[in-house]
Order: C-alpha cells, then sequence, then structure tokens
C-alpha cells in the first residue's frame, strides 16, 4: 500500500511556513531534493516545513518486445532514460544510488517525520538526512518499525514510543495528511509549496530562491 | 529544394556541438527557446536545431476543448490531467518572467507542417530559422495561429525571411517525406519529448539540463552542475 484514497470533503493543508516540502523517502528524486533544499535552508536562515507524502513508486520500464505499439515504446524509452539520468546526476552528486524500483511501503518511515517534527528541526534534519542516505545505501527498512525506532533513538527523539505511535496514532495522522495534502492540490514530489504556489522538483529552486528573496531583478527561467 | 539529405542523418550526431529538438506545440520547449538561445550565442557554437513532432495521445491521452474552454472530449486518466493541468501553470508562469503570453489549447494540434516549416527554413540559414522559431511560437501561444494551415506556414516562413518558392510542392512532397523518416529515426534512437539536447551522442531532456549542457560544450571546467531553471543570459 503506497496511496492514500483522498475522501471528498478533507480539509486541505494549510501552508504555514516559507516553504513547505513534501518528499517520499522511496523517491530518489526526494532524495536529490534534500541537499540542495537543505542549502536553500542554510541560506535564507529558514526552516523547510517538510511532509511526508506517499506516492507510487517508480515502476520498472516495459521489456521491449517484436510488436511494441507506440505508446508502450515511448514509455519505455521514457523509463530507460529516467534510470540512466537519475544514475548520471547521483554520479555528479556523489550520492549512492541503488535499486530505484524498489517498492515498500513508506508509511511507517513517513510516520516516523511527523514523529521526529514533534522534537525539533535539528532532530527533522537528522531524521531526513539519515532515512534517505541509508535507504538509498540499502541499509534501512522503510517498513520497519523497530528499524525507524531505533534511527529515532540515535537522534535521541524517544524512538521506543515511536514504535507504538506508528502503530496507532501516527497512521492515523499519516492517513489524513495525505488527504489534506492533496485536497490542497499536491500531487508528487518533491513538491515545494512557496507563497501558495507549488513547484514539483528541485530544478525549480533558483526561482524559490528568487521568490524567497523578494523577486528582485528579472526571475530566472 | 531538398532541404536535408538523410542519407547521412544521425539522430544522435551532428557536425554541430549541440542537437536541439523541439516541437512547437510543446510548452515547454516554447520556455526552453530563450534559456538555449542565450547559451548558442555565449558559446558561440552553431545548434543543429530539429523538429520532433510529438505523438501526444499516444503516451498522456487526448483531449479537446469547446468554445468555453470546458472538456468536451478526453480520454485522459485523472493522474494525466494533474500532470498536463500542471504542466501548462508551470510553463506559464514561467512564460510569464519572459513576457511571454502561454494560452492553453484548445485541442491537441498536428504540428507536422510547422516542423517540414522549420526543415525548409533551416536550409535558407540560422538568421531565417530563430526568426522562424520566434513567430510560431509566440503567436501560437496566443492562439493566433493555426498550425495546421499550409497557407499560414508559407506566410510565416515569407515572414521570417526565407525564400518560398517551391515550398507549396514540398511540403505534400520532399518535406513530407523527409519528415516523416526523421520522425521514425529519431523516435527509434530514444528521443522522446521536447526538448531535447543531445551533446556527444548524451540525450538530455528537458530544459532543466542546460546548467549540463552548457558545462560539457564550455569544456567541463570545475565541478558539473545539478538540474535547475536558471537565467544565462548576461
Amino acid at each position: 500500500m503506497t496511496e492514500i484514497t483522498q475522501t471528498p470533503d478533507v480539509p486541505a493543508f494549510s501552508f504555514t511556513s516559507a516553504v513547505t516540502l513534501c518528499v517520499d523517502f522511496k523517491n530518489p528524486q526526494s532524495y536529490f531534493a534534500k541537499d540542495p533544499s537543505h542549502t536553500l535552508e542554510s541560506d535564507f536562515d529558514l526552516r523547510i516545513d517538510w511532509q511526508p507524502m506517499l506516492v507510487p513508486a517508480m515502476t520498472r520500464p516495459p521489456t521491449r518486445v517484436a510488436d511494441e505499439n507506440r505508446g508502450t515504446q515511448h514509455r519505455r524509452m521514457r523509463g530507460e532514460y529516467y534510470e540512466k539520468d537519475l544514475q548520471r546526476y547521483a554520479r555528479v552528486r556523489g550520492l549512492t544510488l541503488k535499486n530505484i524500483y524498489r517498492n515498500p511501503d513508506s508509511t511507517t518511515a513517513g510516520a516516523g517525520l511527523l514523529w521526529a517534527k514533534r522534537f525539533s528541526a535539528d532532530i527533522v534534519r537528522g531524521y531526513v538526512d539519515r532515512v534517505f542516505d541509508r535507504y538509498w545505501s540499502e541499509l534501512l527498512d522503510l517498513e520497519d518499525p523497530l528499524a525507524i525506532g531505533h534511527l529515532l533513538d540515535e537522534l535521541g527523539a524517544e524512538g521506543n514510543k515511536f514504535v507504538e505511535y506508528a502503530r496507532d496514532e501516527g497512521g492515523i495522522e499519516l492517513r489524513e495528511l495525505q488527504g489534506a495534502l492533496r485536497a490542497a492540490g499536491l500531487f508528487n514530489v518533491p513538491g515545494y509549496v512557496v507563497q501558495g504556489e507549488i513547484f514539483y522538483g528541485r530544478q525549480h529552486l533558483p526561482m524559490i530562491r528568487w521568490l524567497l528573496a523578494g523577486r528582485p531583478g528579472k526571475g530566472p527561467i | 529544394m531538398s532541404s536535408l539529405d538523410l542519407s547521412d542523418f544521425d539522430p544522435l550526431g551532428s557536425d554541430s556541438a549541440l542537437i536541439v529538438y523541439i516541437d512547437y506545440k510543446s510548452p515547454y520547449a516554447f520556455i526552453a527557446k530563450d534559456p538555449t538561445y542565450a547559451i548558442e550565442d555565449q558559446l558561440g557554437i552553431a545548434i543543429d536545431w530539429r523538429p520532433l513532432t510529438l505523438d501526444i495521445p499516444s503516451y498522456l491521452g487526448s483531449a479537446r476543448l469547446d468554445d468555453k474552454g470546458k472538456v468536451a472530449e478526453s480520454n485522459r486518466t485523472p493522474q494525466q490531467w494533474s500532470g498536463v493541468k500542471y504542466a501548462y501553470r508551470d510553463a506559464r508562469r514561467y512564460a510569464a518572467l519572459s513576457d511571454y503570453t502561454l494560452r492553453g489549447t484548445t485541442k491537441i494540434w498536428d504540428s507536422s507542417l510547422a516542423s517540414i516549416g522549420m526543415i525548409w527554413t533551416k536550409a535558407q540559414g540560422p538568421v531565417q530559422l530563430r526568426r522562424y522559431c520566434d513567430i510560431v511560437y509566440e503567436r501560437f501561444w496566443k492562439r493566433e495561429l493555426d498550425i495546421e494551415n499550409p497557407e499560414v506556414i508559407e506566410g510565416l516562413i515569407n515572414e521570417a525571411g526565407a525564400d518560398t518558392d517551391g515550398f507549396e510542392g514540398y511540403l505534400v512532397g520532399d518535406g513530407r517525406r523527409i519528415h516523416d523518416e526523421m520522425q521514425a529515426r529519431i523516435f527509434a534512437a530514444g528521443v522522446f519529448g521536447v526538448p531535447s539536447y543531445v551533446v556527444d551522442g548524451e540525450l538530455f531532456f528537458g530544459r532543466e539540463h542546460l546548467p549540463m549542457v552548457r558545462w560539457l560544450l564550455d569544456g567541463s571546467k570545475g565541478n558539473a552542475p545539478d538540474i535547475a531553471y536558471r537565467e544565462f543570459a548576461g
């Protein structure tokens, strides 16, 4: 299970921070957005409001077949391209990027982010860093409450209590959040929300910086 | 007039350092136009511009709006609609930074005539081609252009300062043949979307790769850049 169905009467999420960033730990583009988003925080002396958002995992491109129609061929080529592109920028960034087609249920890791937010911004940052880095090095099971609890313990965030939270309240909280984020118009990750506008992808960071700086001069295109 | 001999056409290779694939009906290709010009001008390179006429319904479903802008026909999934609507909103906000008007289209246009016009105009020189691209993009996205009308395309070529003598026959003869064969070979080579950039045989899809494209073309000095939509002018 990776998608939470939105109920029609769910109130939309209210964005109160200068920058909200929705991520899914199993999503490689979310991982790639992490460090430049930390830099944004430092440069503008702000705290990003990190929110867990569950989206479908990347799917492996279809295998080439003899009677492939154009649509299937297009999806295959696009999928093959995206895999190469991810590996290309992983090399550029010096990031480890193991199997991009894993499809864990990231609910528990998402609940861990909500739990970390009960403590401090430093703990949130440490949590985001460790979960992403370990998952993409295949050193962390996003579905394992004990592993997530242990990681939270490392950060001093009462990981022992997290297991119970993840089983009950955390799951409900995360589920409600998914509905509220979707009601606010979000459907993908990494999704930045700045001044009421949604931007998918770290390629928008120059625009986000320009907005945060008060729109000086000509905007980046 | 034959604008291109396809015997040595290589979808991922060119005498130019940079190949750029575009389609006039793509809002993202429109937004990429000026930043791509900036790289061409700053680095003093000649870009090999090529048309990639997208078959949008094959991968993104199809839809048509009525006169009031309401959906009259559609076979798109909700996810496809979300993606398409976001893409237009996104392109529009960046277009606004360049004072361009970008109105959503009311149908999926067949842009092959405009692509054939591009091949024709390209053969007459880069100045004419750039003018043609500017006129087609800017007017099409204001909904002021019927790019499925051969006479309109011929008028645009003329306005771009290119000779149109023989274009009418080219459009239905050699031009159509060259275009269709090019499209098949481009797609078979793995180029599937626009704007796409090819440097040393390596494909980059989307203008977010322009920092990398520029870095490669400029001698790969220093650290390779990450993806970004950014300003290249100045």
